[in-house]
């Protein structure tokens, strides 16, 4: 039954139900004026130059006002045969070893450590003290650290190999001038650059798991190996898998090290992939080429970002159902 | 594959310079602001150099003199003398030289990489009308002339003339007069069998005999000694061939092979030190400079060094019995094709060249190219600036081995560190050579 008022009141209710879906829409629409910033930003600094260095790489070009000549895919060809590249990315996995496995390893036994013995035997303060000691070489400009570096490692009269002779050895290691151990040269230096980060971060992913659960396991029993491996590492795992993402992509695209330790020598043994397209862009002005590295160096870390983030995700799902 | 490269070209070259010219506005936009220019008499018009000296160094304090004279020469002009680095000014020159506001004289570095593709981009001013002018050129002579010139593609050694030198440098031998007399060396080596006895002597005393580096970072001295013993078998044609990319060059015969070979033969001896791949060139210097080796290779960059702190009685030479000996013109001063004062310019690049200025960096051991050598007081300083003047009158100064190509310095210094290293033989590094050589002056005569 309708009766004229109850009409006008649907009219009314529908009216307001316009409106507001109306202004639910232009509200909608107000919401995609907060994003452009961010969405000109990305344009500007991510897409627009990603995809002009796409473009770049498809062509034979010396940079600045010379022709630029159409080469196809032929620098990408070039590159799969180059052994300067594959070498490039061997040495990736080196920079992986010293940037992601060693610093995480020792991170995760360090924070531990600071957290569990120094800070309750010695106070917060000597923790925190130490814990900014570690961090200390991550502040340093890398440019200090390298030139530190440089007199550690050097053949004569360098701090390492001076303690290495104190020890006894007659012929120490020629850390920057060896090919087959400049790359570990390199990598003591990632591995002392990097620690201060893992170990800040885990420390303050221990403040969050909760102390009754070490104390139970103490209660039964359980060691402190045993506790670290069965509650600190499973509880701060989210924490880990920031730090392992975060670092492997620093690793892949690491350059200044690199660059200012040994320059991609000696003898080419401890470059890099940024720093062959760095080479290959500036010095040799092969700018196509520089690009095209530059395009494979994305794709392989967009992949392994991603499938490492798949993996996180994953991880996280499993433990909501579990 | 050729085809469809010349078929595509003009296209691609639009769009490089577009890309090129949106890249020039968008930087150039910032420092769009209070772009004027005056015209008229020089009253109220504001004249900029942009320079890259040091203003401690010989060159600098001789710049700091052209100034004064300047500015009493144009008391009308407003006069702004700027400074920026050398790193700075290679990696700008594109924009600086391109933009709306160009400096009016301009210090930059010369060679096919840095002047040659300014010079060759339009971006500098001709400047044969200018040097016939002021007669430049019966200022700077010989070799020294070489970089200052480039042809359309840029290459240098012939052309119209883009920059004009103020001063040089070579390459010498230091040596540690006290070592030498401890192994039993009377007298400094005139021939190379004699130097070569002399680093025996040195060895068998138990002194590294050249102190050397072959760092890919900074570790020039093996490229030097390399260079060196090329240079002294070789003839001017030769030199010029591979630093002008002229003709073929053919690494595998003389002067290449036989350099090459004693220089193999050098590091196997010991000569040249051992663990070389990992120094730098600081290092070498401090090995000499604390009395650790006999010889030191380097150019006048560290000869006051040497002057001021050594502590032994110390002598220099250029390798005995050689024909030609490393060095070259400096930087160059040049004038932007889109400077609004060209004729003040002018004048201050003569000013540079005045008596006045260039005794004054001779004094200071700056290697002036039109300084009057016997002027300089004291007598080290003038007897070492009398072997360059002798050097460059005879016009025998081979200039330095990384000019020619781009990416040939790192290319260069990796293979010494591979020799030094003993992983590389000469016939493999020639091989080698050859290849880069090749490839990059195919790529340089492309354009």
């Amino acid at each position: 039954m309708t009766t004229p008022e109850s009409a006008l009141v649907a009219d009314h209710l529908a009216a307001r139900e316009r409106r507001r879906s109306r202004s639910r829409r232009t509200a909608r629409a107000g919401y995609w004026l907060y994003l452009v910033p961010m969405i000109a930003g990305t344009l500007a600094i991510v897409l627009i130059p990603f995809a002009m260095n796409v473009y770049i790489s498809l062509f034979r070009w010396k940079g600045g006002m010379a022709p630029m000549r159409w080469n196809g895919l032929q620098n990408y060809v070039d590159l799969f045969g180059d052994e300067l590249f594959w070498l490039a990315f061997k040495n990736t996995i080196f920079m992986i070893l010293g940037i992601v496995v060693v610093p995480t390893v020792i991170g995760l036994l360090l924070a531990a450590m600071l957290f569990d013995y120094i800070g309750r035997e010695f106070g917060a303060r000597a923790a925190a003290f130490l814990r900014a000691t570690y961090y200390l070489p991550q502040i340093l400009p890398i440019a200090v650290a390298g030139f530190i570096w440089s007199w550690v490692l050097a053949t004569q009269d360098g701090l390492l190999n001076g303690v290495i002779e104190a020890l006894g050895v007659r012929q120490p290691p020629d850390w920057l001038g060896d090919p087959d151990i400049a790359i570990y040269a390199v990598v003591l230096m990632l591995i002392w650059l990097q620690i201060g980060y893992p170990v800040v971060i885990f420390m303050a992913a221990l403040q969050r798991v909760d102390p009754e659960l070490h104390e139970a396991a103490a209660l039964d029993g359980a060691g402190w190996w045993r506790r670290f491996a069965a509650i600190t590492i499973p509880q701060i795992r989210p924490e880990v898998f920031v730090v392992v993402i975060t670092a492997t992509v620093g690793a892949l695209k690491v350059f200044a090290p690199v660059l200012i330790l040994t320059g991609g020598g000696p003898e080419g043994s401890t470059v890099v992939p940024s720093y062959y397209s760095y080479r290959n862009f500036f010095e040799l002005s092969k700018v196509g080429y520089g690009s095209a590295i530059a395009t494979a160096m994305s794709i392989v870390i967009f992949l392994v970002a991603g499938v490492m983030l798949w993996l996180q995700r994953r991880d996280g799902r499993e433990e909501t159902a579990a | 594959m050729t085809t469809i490269r010349t078929a595509r070209s003009p296209r691609g070259r639009t769009r490089a310079r577009l890309a090129a010219v949106a890249a020039v506005v968008a930087v150039a936009a910032a420092a769009l602001t209070g772009c004027s220019s005056a015209s008229g008499d020089d009253a109220g018009k504001t004249f900029t150099i942009l320079q890259y000296e040091d203003p401690k160094t010989a060159q600098g304090q001789g710049w700091q003199l052209a100034l004064e004279i300047f500015k009493k020469k144009h008391p009308d002009v407003k006069v702004d003398f700027q400074t920026t680095s050398f790193d700075a000014m290679r990696k700008n020159a594109k924009l600086t030289l391109g933009g709306n506001k160009v400096p009016d004289v301009v210090e930059f570095n010369k060679g096919n990489a840095d002047g040659g593709q300014l010079a060759s981009q339009g971006l500098l001013e001709p400047l044969n009308d200018a040097v016939k002018k002021y007669g430049w050129d019966k200022k700077v002579t010989g070799s020294m002339q070489s970089f200052a010139k480039y042809d359309e593609q840029g290459k240098a050694g012939s052309g119209d003339w883009y920059g004009i030198p103020n001063f040089g440098e070579y390459v010498t031998f230091y040596y540690n007069k006290d070592l030498f007399e401890k192994a039993g060396i009377t007298a400094a080596p005139t021939t190379m069998a004699e130097f070569v006895s002399a680093m025996q002597k040195l060895k068998d005393a138990g002194i590294t005999p050249v102190s050397s580096s072959a760092s890919t970072n900074q570790g020039f001295n093996q490229m030097w000694v390399w260079y060196s013993l090329v240079s002294a078998y070789a003839s001017r044609e030769q030199i010029d061939d591979f630093m002008f990319l002229k003709g073929k060059v053919d690494f595998s015969a003389d002067p290449w092979k036989k350099a090459t070979e004693q220089f193999q033969n050098w590091i196997d001896k010991g000569y040249l030190g051992t663990d070389l791949a990992g120094l730098t060139y600081e290092q070498a210097n401090v090995n000499f400079l604390s009395g650790k080796t006999g010889m030191l290779i380097w150019n006048n960059g560290v000869f006051p060094r040497v002057k001021d702190q050594h502590d032994f009685s110390w002598g220099y030479f250029t390798l005995p019995g050689a024909k030609m000996s490393m060095g070259s013109s400096g930087h160059l001063w040049g004038v932007p094709a889109k400077a609004p004062n060209k004729e003040l310019a002018y004048d201050w690049i003569n000013t540079t060249l005045s008596p006045e200025v260039q005794n004054k960096i001779g004094e200071l051991g700056g290697l002036p190219l039109a300084g009057d050598s016997s002027t300089i007081t004291d007598t080290v300083t003038r007897a070492y600036t009398q072997r360059f003047d002798q050097i460059v009158a005879a016009d025998t100064l081979s200039f330095y081995p990384d000019y020619p190509v781009p990416g040939f310095l790192d290319f260069i210094q990796s293979n010494m560190a591979a020799m030094s290293n003993k992983n590389e033989t000469a016939a493999q590094y020639l091989a080698k050579l050859q290849k880069f050589y090749d490839d990059g002056k195919k790529a340089t005569d492309e354009g």
